[in-house]
């Protein structure tokens, strides 16, 4: 199984490297989508069928929490896993983040491996790559 | 309170963190009394970021890198060639290596803390020292790498 991923950065190096990341850590790809700003991810999320969302936290305009927020409102979206990268990682602001739905969180500087790691436990893979749908991952069977 | 030497290990440790996970760029930290002051106004063509930032205190980071540099290590995050790199990649990069050091400066520091830390922006060099007037304090740290060098400011308005 192939996963369709969001990724959001207003920095395009920074896009260019999570999606150089996830394609080097062995994670099964379908496409890969891109967004610069809150905006425009959901324009996206409205119109492509999106497994997951990597999004920024620190973004102008509507930072990673608040795209988050809206995500939730839409009955359609909300089921997306979101996974949360940030560069800040006081207890409390990953305490905020993970309060408000996010499914996880990535801090930066990050390797490939803790990328490849962070994504198959969101998704319930098992180390043979097979999805796991026992462990409460049940709408992520699309 | 802020602390000052452990604010610098925490920028040290930052800047190793980022610098060598990321992007693999082999570190030396100046111990000499080297001013950044001195050594940034003797250099042509240099990318500079500021970051504000807000919390238990307040202020903000400024990190100096030379062109050469910041043109290697924006092609070397984007696994492109030095020729294909813009001016824009350049300025992203250098946007995104200060917004990383100061998020892992601060959970470095104190991780119970909650800075907030605004959108970093491109400055010219005569605007380093503006903001620094009204500083209740400034560390600076110089860094030697692959024949180069470059520096990370951090200027507190606000000590809290």
């Amino acid at each position: 199984m192939a996963y369709n991923i969001l990724i959001v950065d207003d920095s395009l190096p920074m896009r260019s490297v999570i999606k150089k990341t996830i394609k080097a850590s062995g994670f099964k790809v379908g496409q890969i989508f891109e967004a610069s700003n809150g905006e425009d991810a959901l324009n996206i999320l409205r119109d492509e069928w999106l497994d997951l969302v990597l999004t920024d936290y620190n973004m102008p305009d509507m930072n990673g929490l608040q795209l988050m927020t809206e995500m939730k409102k839409d009955e359609l979206m909300k089921a997306i896993p979101v996974i949360m990268i940030t560069t800040e990682g006081s207890q409390r602001r990953v305490a905020e983040f993970m309060e408000e739905g996010a499914e996880d969180y990535i801090k930066k500087p990050f390797t490939p491996e803790q990328i490849k790691q962070k994504l198959k436990c969101i998704v319930g893979e098992d180390d043979d790559g097979e999805a796991n749908f026992d462990n409460g991952n049940e709408e992520l069977d699309f | 309170m802020m602390e000052k030497q452990t604010l610098i290990t925490a920028m040290k440790n930052s800047i190793s963190s980022v610098l060598e996970t990321m992007f693999f760029l082999p570190l030396d930290f100046s111990d000499t009394d080297d001013r950044v002051e001195v050594w940034s106004r003797d250099q042509r063509g240099v990318v500079i970021s500021k970051m504000n930032f807000h919390g238990p205190f307040k202020g903000h980071f400024i990190f100096l890198l030379p062109e050469e540099l910041a043109m290697s290590l924006a092609a070397s995050f984007m696994g492109k060639d030095d020729e294909s790199i813009s001016q824009d990649h350049v300025i992203e990069t250098a946007k995104e290596i200060i917004n990383m050091i100061a998020g892992n400066t601060f959970s470095n520091y104190d991780d119970q803390a909650v800075f907030h830390l605004d959108i970093p922006q491109l400055i010219h060099f005569n605007e380093v020292y503006e903001a620094d007037s009204s500083s209740e304090e400034a560390l600076s740290i110089t860094i030697n790498t692959l024949g180069n060098r470059f520096a990370l400011r951090m200027v507190i308005i606000n000590k809290g």
